[in-house]
């Protein structure tokens, strides 16, 4: 699951290889780690620095969100060609791995800290303690497919530069509002919340 | 791990005078894709390679190739038929 923000000018903005490698490390690093700080950590002190991290996460990922590595692992597949139709499967095939990986060991984790009662392992309780896990697992599957992009594309030649220099000054195809997917989304908003208001006890 | 597939998109590119944009352009693909191909990063899809050969007007074998082609000053310098 993946999205990825087009600019309003139609322009992929270009980001070095370097930046794109730091923001998908941050990401994927300061996200848990700012969740852990503040779950340790009960004083304002190391509750403020958890939340700095977290947010230092959201940013590294709207940095990368419209970037060309989001761009390969999120745009619509119409809109790709040959070789990152691939290159998208592959990040893809890598995310699953991973991601899998990672709920597998979680699971797993959940069953002894609530089984074992000679251990005291902390386990979610609270609303926030899901809701944090929530927004990290949608994180990691936004950011997984870059992050492997962004480590594992070669590097561009003197001549892609050059071109790429040369396509920033000619005017960009603009993108068309695509109408069918904001109606999804307020549809589905208001789905959400009349079945809350008459869910609700 | 595909096999390396050799290729003669940069001298062809350059005998017809194209940037990558154009190349890219005519037949459909992101500049950087053309890019790779040259560099051997990745392999074309079959449909990409016959979209290639359709463009210069060659065959798909004169294009890519699992062996090495061979430099044209070898070929040039070699006596007529052998190549």
């Amino acid at each position: 699951m993946s999205f990825y923000i087009r600019m309003p000018s139609g322009r992929v903005p270009r980001r070095s290889r370097i930046s794109l490698r730091l923001a998908s490390l941050t990401v994927l690093i300061a996200y848990p780690a700012g969740c852990l700080i503040q779950l340790i950590f009960d004083h304002p002190g190391p509750g403020v620095t958890g939340l700095a991290l977290v947010l230092l996460a959201v940013l590294a990922f709207f940095w990368l969100a419209p970037s060309q590595v989001q761009r390969i692992a999120g745009e619509q597949v119409c809109q790709l060609d040959d070789v990152e139709r691939d290159l998208r499967r592959r990040a893809y095939a890598f995310s699953y791995q991973v991601l899998t990986g990672l709920m597998a060991a979680g699971i797993f984790y959940l069953a002894v800290a609530n089984d074992d009662t000679r251990l005291t392992l902390w386990a979610p309780q609270t609303y926030a303690h899901w809701n944090a896990i929530f927004w990290g697992v949608l994180l990691y599957s936004f950011t997984l497919p870059s992050a492997w992009l962004a480590w594992t594309l070669p590097a561009p030649d003197a001549e892609d530069e050059a071109e790429a220099d040369r396509s920033a000054d000619e005017p960009a195809e603009k993108p068309r509002a695509r109408w069918w997917l904001w109606g999804l989304l307020a549809s589905g908003a208001a789905v959400g919340f009349v079945l809350a208001r008459v869910l609700a006890p | 791990m595909s096999p390396t597939l050799y290729n003669r998109l940069p001298v062809l590119r350059a005998e017809r005078g194209l940037s990558r944009k154009a190349l890219a352009e005519a037949i459909g693909v992101n500049y950087q894709t053309v890019g790779y191909l040259e560099r051997g990063d990745y392999n074309p899809s079959l449909e990409l390679a016959l979209k290639l050969a359709a463009f210069f007007e060659l065959p798909v074998e004169m294009i890519f190739s699992l062996q090495p082609f061979e430099p044209l000053s070898r070929m040039a310098a070699s006596p007529k038929g052998e190549t």
